[in-house]
């Protein structure tokens, strides 16, 4: 193989593929990434594919714009080699590989790098043109964010480890939720070419957070390929391969409650500033703020021993009866830190039933209180 | 002259509270032909004795029979938990009123008087008043001792034993435990004391010699702390939340059995009284053994990890259940069951999304029966698998009479 590229898309790649690289494994060949150069034709120049793959998810990225002068494959130390081009200078990188040792060529330095023979490498699957779905791509960056927060850390509730990721009909609805707080979020602009389709499937959080790294402006539209215990997202320039989480995601439908009697419209910067100040009386083991709703205003409270206490106090356009609630501000925090309208409603019922803040029809967080008062 | 208790930690009162002879006591306190005499109660071993018999050297720990061999007129009594704990209710409720912050043992209890004395005035009179309020009131005569720190208030408390009141002024703390012997800090135990003796080093003030470094190469980190306290520095926060390691109740059974319910009977009865406790603390569990030990004296025993932390006798049952099955495998009757839970943590005060509604009504019926118990005593309530000791074991006001409960907290 001989290809000359430019240093800093393939650096990129490289940090996209560092995504999916373990740091460390006992399989050689998952810690490697590798590199195959194809030359151009005519007009089109040639590209650079790299491909890497932990065994349970994996990226083929291209790297277009490469003179490659000899195809041909290499498989590299991933992490080492993202070194090289993060330390390397001007603009070219130059590759250039008889059997496992490889050259690397930059402006001021020359490396050897052993690598790994090919055929060591664990089979990387093509995407599958046909029965794959097309999503718009517009608002999946928005909605991967909005929804990612929301997903459990904890193996023991697996099925709430990814996020779910539905379509409706023409709607894509992405749900994430940790069983303490709840974010669902819908768009109308799923499916593309009119067709109507369904589909429910857990995603894994990290497959999604690499879809949302791989998007770019460029990209309209993700093809989606499932199987029964796989999923194959393409964009313009990468495939991710991914398990998909077996389990069943709880009726998120039944917990988004309709009942709420009491809407409280706060401004979302005055809420976010309160919120965080409140937060800064609680410790670790005691999260508790007290929110009580009173005609006009919204005062936040919390005592730790200790510690001491607080009371913040914003100005809201709440008219009923006075309610009080105990939440974790942190919860609250997350969701203001990705919600991004100037304001935000919230709906509640009394203080043991999850709140709800709504932010447009779209966008709905439920939050359920704590059990304990202040 | 009393200082200001700050919220800063430094201006602290720790008020130690220790209940004397405490089960002797309350047996002589309920027969008066007992008074004067020396008393032991336990089974097998010394839980507690009065000190005419400790006068004897007899110690809490001690077996029966060597503590007969040392005092031969020593009257043995099997004792009653329950009513010991009804005592002991009614003294920290005594002592609640003293101190806002209060943590309670089985016999013993701390209380932070910080921010009290312009209320109570000097801690020595609260010290004189809790006393006398608590014989007048319960008849039990108690220990306090008052320090800048629990290690201190407790340590004060020891060296006034009993019926006493000892009060270090602040600033006196070092001075104080210099002359101690090293046995009384705490986490210095026979071992260590044994070890410590070896090296000449018999009183508090020896143990300063040693570098920080010689203290860790000696006992790890309880070395650490060993060379903090032995300068009159505790170095556990005071009030931090006490998560228990476990929480077991154990009995041996009035003839052994090898009955498969009144086994379970037994078992559920336990297990009850267990997580009864558990949830009045506001934990939740992890993981549960069984232990049992047969008429040939083998003993066996069998855990499991729960699959979620909780609280409700309904999760934790059906695996107590299955570890029975494991240790419970010999044709031979049992003489003592018990169960052991473990793995602790604060329950989580977040509610849940998807709680099921049976979840729900669990918790519920739980906090129920828990308040009726409370009330009206644990046999007020009998459930499941334990209705087959009804009508075999006596009860009284608190709950089924075991023939050796265990005392473990």
């Amino acid at each position: 193989m001989k290809a000359i590229t430019a240093r800093a898309p393939l650096h990129e790649a490289f940090q996209l593929a560092m995504n999916v690289v373990p740091p460390r494994s006992t399989i050689p060949a998952v810690t490697h990434l590798k590199l195959t150069a194809t030359a151009g034709s005519g007009k089109t120049p040639g590209h650079l594919e790299l491909a890497c793959t932990d065994l349970e998810f994996g990226l083929l990225i291209t790297v277009s714009g490469a003179q490659v002068k000899e195809e041909g494959t290499v498989v590299l130390p991933a992490a080492r080699m993202g070194a090289i081009l993060r330390e390397s200078e001007g603009e070219d990188v130059s590759l250039d590989s008889d059997g496992t040792l490889t050259h690397v060529h930059t402006s001021d330095a020359s490396f050897k790098i052993v690598g790994l023979d090919p055929a060591d490498f664990p089979a990387v699957p093509g995407f599958e043109e046909q029965g794959a779905i097309p999503i718009d791509t517009k608002d999946l960056s928005e909605m991967i964010r909005k929804t990612q927060f929301a997903v459990s850390s904890e193996v023991v509730r697996y099925a709430l480890t990814g996020q779910l990721f539905e379509i409706h009909g023409k709607e894509l609805r992405m749900v994430a939720s940790d069983g303490k707080r709840l974010a669902f979020i819908k768009s109308r602009t799923a499916g593309r070419g009119g067709e109507s389709r369904n589909l429910r499937v857990i995603v894994p959080t990290k497959t999604m957070n690499l879809l949302d790294r791989v998007l770019t402006d460029r990209d309209e539209t993700v093809w989606i390929h499932l199987e029964e215990t796989q999923v194959r997202l393409k964009t313009s320039r990468a495939m991710i391969f991914s398990r998909l989480i077996d389990g069943n995601f709880p009726d998120y439908e039944a917990v988004i409650p309709a009942d709420r009697d009491k809407k409280i419209t706060l401004n979302r910067e005055a809420l976010f500033a309160a919120v965080r100040k409140a937060a800064l009386m609680t410790t670790d083991k005691s999260r508790a703020v007290r929110f009580t709703f009173a005609k006009g205003k919204l005062t936040l409270f919390t005592r730790t021993a200790d510690v001491g206490e607080v009371t913040v106090e914003t100005p809201t356009d709440y008219e009923g009866e006075e309610i009080e609630l105990t939440f974790n501000p942190e919860y609250i925090a997350d969701y203001l830190k990705v919600m991004t309208d100037p304001s935000v409603e919230l709906h509640l019922k009394d203080r043991s039933s999850a709140a709800v803040f709504k932010a447009g029809k779209e966008y709905v967080y439920v939050l359920m209180p704590l059990t304990v008062s202040v | 002259m009393v200082r200001d208790g700050g919220s800063d930690g430094v201006g602290r009162t720790i008020l130690h509270l220790d209940i004397d002879a405490f089960f002797a006591s309350i047996e002589q306190l309920k027969n008066p032909y007992l008074r004067g005499k020396p008393v032991i109660v336990g089974a097998g071993v010394i839980a507690s004795c009065s000190y005419e018999a400790r006068r004897y050297g007899c110690r809490a720990g001690m077996s029966l029979r060597q503590a007969l061999r040392l005092c031969p007129h020593a009257i043995i009594l099997e004792g009653n938990q329950h009513t010991y704990a009804c005592f002991t209710e009614a003294i920290w409720e005594i002592a609640r009123r003293w101190l806002p912050e209060m943590e309670t043992y089985l016999d013993e209890a701390y209380g932070d008087l910080a921010g009290t004395e312009k209320l109570f005035g000097h801690p020595r009179r609260v010290g004189e008043e809790l006393k006398r309020e608590i014989l007048e009131r319960v008849g039990l005569r108690v220990t306090v001792g008052i320090g800048a720190n629990r290690m201190v208030a407790k340590m004060a408390g020891k060296s006034a034993k009993p019926d006493g009141l000892a009060f270090v002024p602040w600033g006196e703390e070092e001075a104080f435990v210099a002359d101690r012997p090293v046995g009384d800090l705490p986490g210095v135990g026979p071992a260590t004391e044994a070890m410590l003796r070896e090296m000449n080093l018999l009183k508090v003030r020896d143990l300063r010699a040693l570098s920080r470094e010689v203290f860790k190469a000696m006992l790890g980190k309880n070395g650490l702390h060993l060379y903090e306290r032995c300068r009159g520095r505790d170095t556990r926060p005071v009030h931090e939340r006490e998560i228990p390691t476990t929480i077991s109740r154990e009995t041996s059974v009035h003839r052994p059995t090898g009955d498969a319910a009144e086994i379970r009977a037994f078992l559920q009865y336990l297990a009850e009284r267990a997580l009864r406790t558990i949830r009045k603390l506001g934990l939740v569990t992890r993981a549960v053994r069984v232990r049992v030990r047969y008429e040939d004296a083998r003993g066996e025993e069998a855990g499991q990890t729960l699959d979620r932390a909780t609280d409700v006798d309904e999760e934790v049952l059906p695996v107590i259940w299955k570890c029975l099955d494991r240790v419970f495998t010999r044709r031979v009757n049992l003489t003592h069951m018990g169960v052991v839970f473990s793995k602790f943590a604060v329950a989580d005060p977040q509610a849940e999304l998807f709680e099921t509604v049976r979840d729900a009504r669990l918790s519920r019926l739980h906090a129920a029966v828990d308040a009726i118990r409370d009330r009206f005593g644990h046999s007020a309530v009998t459930a499941g698998a334990s209705i087959a000791l009804l009508g075999k074991i006596h009860q009284d006001g608190y709950g089924y009479v075991l023939r050796c409960p265990s005392l473990t907290k």
